[in-house]
């Protein structure tokens, strides 16, 4: 399998979880990968929003890092996003419900990520 | 000292019979004919458990296994909430036994009665002095109703409801509160030279439906046991990393010892927040309760030793603990992310002893509070251990025993095992 598709399964295995309702990755040199399976939110109108505008976070995200940014959080509606970056050009962004408990999800998120970095690594 | 073999293995596959194959591998490599198994899964498996249960039954036909679902785990492999793990060990101068009890919500006292007989009849012909149970028994069980969302209830006749509701449906639908420490009380009545460590089986936290396993059996409402006898060395303790802060009285309480209704003779919720110096709104606004409430719980005092309550739920006029209250003084308690991690260097180091392997039972509160800052408690765990093996589990509540001792049970805190030559 190539990259993105390996990017892909992790991507879907996070979006397995309960209360993981989207997610994907997205970053400069990556550009958008989604799970091969999509999206659980019910609004699409808003998946393909956060799908587009991602990547404009980071001309802030950039200023940021050098600082130790690690994570974004977003409350919206009903839903919380959580932005976690693997550097400064490259992040991972999960959707889920905002009462959820947050930490168990943000164990998987970092163990997604670190899959991630390491098959971005190896292609490198 | 003939071989002790120990083996903690990790799989995250998602179907039953490939995590099941990943495990016994990796056992099998390590310990190939263990005197027990403790397995434990999230519940993203549960329609996986059959076939993972049955699979390793069936290749460790002479091995005891008990375990049930957990929030997380965390051993060398890594820190995870989703996935399934297993601790297996052999040794031949250990006898081992397992115990079940059945219906722990509906008749708590004659579960802890029917395991711990289990037990003692097991390892009545043992030789071996050192005795140890593992306990696993199924935690709370919050029955859905409508408004129950977020912890919080503000509206006092849908209060009245649900605590109606949780009364009947304790009986009928044995949903509700754990009930483990009836349980735990016979165990240890019946058993009193064995030393434990607990964990209350859960889910991820949202307290739907936790199960436990016993051989090949699914179980629910349940208490699962093993006993060992043994020449191995063990020692126990536990820790939370809190601060006692405000002394205060509970002046009406359930007849459970749960549902607090008043403190200082004013209405709980009101007084606490007022104890705690923060506006009511804020501490019980239901948005954000679930974020909230593990850093404010109670604490009091069993012997020298603090030990913590949690309010998961907040109504009207009550609050409701995850465990029972005990007599004497109680005190508004501070803890922070760091003190939590800290706990643990400061809990192993207490038993400054090298083990051979270790076993915990974490709260499930401390893992959604520390999210993935949940590694620092695993980096604290690897010094520690360095290349011996561990695995910590996260619970519903968590409890340690030692023999001749009277048991601690907790929330919000980290409890330890460390088995050593």
């Amino acid at each position: 399998m190539g990259r993105n598709e390996d990017i892909r399964v992790v991507l879907e295995d996070l979006l397995k979880m309960e209360d993981v309702q989207a997610c994907l990755l997205t970053g400069r040199q990556t550009g958008t990968i989604t799970p091969g399976s999509g999206t659980k939110l019910k609004n699409l109108v808003l998946w393909k929003l956060i799908m587009d505008s991602s990547h404009k976070f980071f001309p802030v995200i950039e200023d940021f890092y050098i600082y130790g940014l690690k994570r974004l959080y977003f409350e919206l509606g009903d839903y919380e996003i959580i932005m976690t970056f693997l550097d400064q050009f490259t992040a991972l962004l999960v959707v889920i419900p905002s009462l959820v408990n947050r930490g168990l999800v943000e164990v998987e998120i970092e163990n997604s990520k670190r899959t991630i970095k390491e098959i971005i690594g190896r292609q490198k | 000292m003939k071989d002790l073999k120990v083996c903690v293995a990790t799989s995250r596959q998602w179907k039953g019979t490939e995590a099941a194959a990943e495990l016994w591998s990796k056992i099998k490599k390590e310990v190939p004919n263990p005197k027990f198994i403790l397995l434990f899964a999230t519940i993203d498996y549960k329609n996986e458990f059959k076939d993972i249960l049955s699979h390793l039954t069936l290749e460790f036909r002479n091995t005891q296994l008990v375990g049930g679902t957990v929030a997380g785990f965390i051993n060398h492999d890594g820190c995870y909430t989703r996935g399934a793990t297993a601790l297996a060990v052999d040794y031949p101068n250990m006898d081992v036994a397992v115990g079940i009890g059945h219906n722990t919500k509906r008749n708590p006292e004659k579960a802890g009665l029917e395991c711990a007989k289990q037990i003692k009849e097991g390892l009545k012909s043992s030789k071996w002095k050192n005795k140890f149970l593992f306990t696993f028994i199924a935690g709370t069980e919050i029955p859905k109703m409508p408004g129950m969302g977020g912890g919080v209830i503000k509206s006092g006749a849908m209060t009245k409801l649900v605590k109606g509701g949780m009364r009947v449906s304790q009986f009928l639908m044995q949903k509700s509160v754990g009930r483990e420490e009836d349980v735990l009380d016979q165990i240890t009545r019946e058993l009193p030279d064995y030393g434990m460590i607990h964990g209350s089986t859960i889910d991820n936290v949202k307290m739907g439906k936790n199960y436990q396993f016993c051989g090949a059996e699914i179980l629910t409402n349940s208490a699962v046991c093993l006993g060992i006898t043994t020449d191995l060395n063990f020692d126990s303790d536990f820790g939370n990393g809190a601060k006692s802060n405000t002394k205060f009285d509970i002046t009406e309480i359930s007849k459970n010892n749960q549902i607090i209704s008043r403190i200082n003779g004013k209405p709980a919720p009101s007084e606490f927040s007022r104890l705690l110096k923060k506006p009511e709104d804020l501490i019980f606004d239901s948005k954000y309760y679930n974020k909230r409430f593990p850093y404010f719980p109670c604490g009091m005092f069993q012997g020298d030793r603090l030990l913590l309550r949690a309010f998961v739920f907040v109504m009207s006029d009550s609050m409701l603990s995850m465990s029972k209250m005990h007599k004497g003084d109680i005190f508004t308690v501070s803890i922070t992310g760091k003190n939590m991690i800290e706990s643990v260097k400061d809990t192993l180091s207490s038993m400054d002893k090298k083990p051979e392997f270790g076993f915990a039972s974490e709260c499930a509160i401390r893992l959604m509070t520390l999210g993935s800052d949940i590694e620092k408690v695993r980096d604290n765990m690897k010094a520690f251990f360095k290349d011996k093996p561990f695995l910590v589990i996260y619970v519903a509540g968590e409890g340690v025993k030692k023999p001749n001792h009277e048991y601690f049970y907790m929330n919000e805190s980290l409890a330890v095992t460390l088995f050593r030559r």
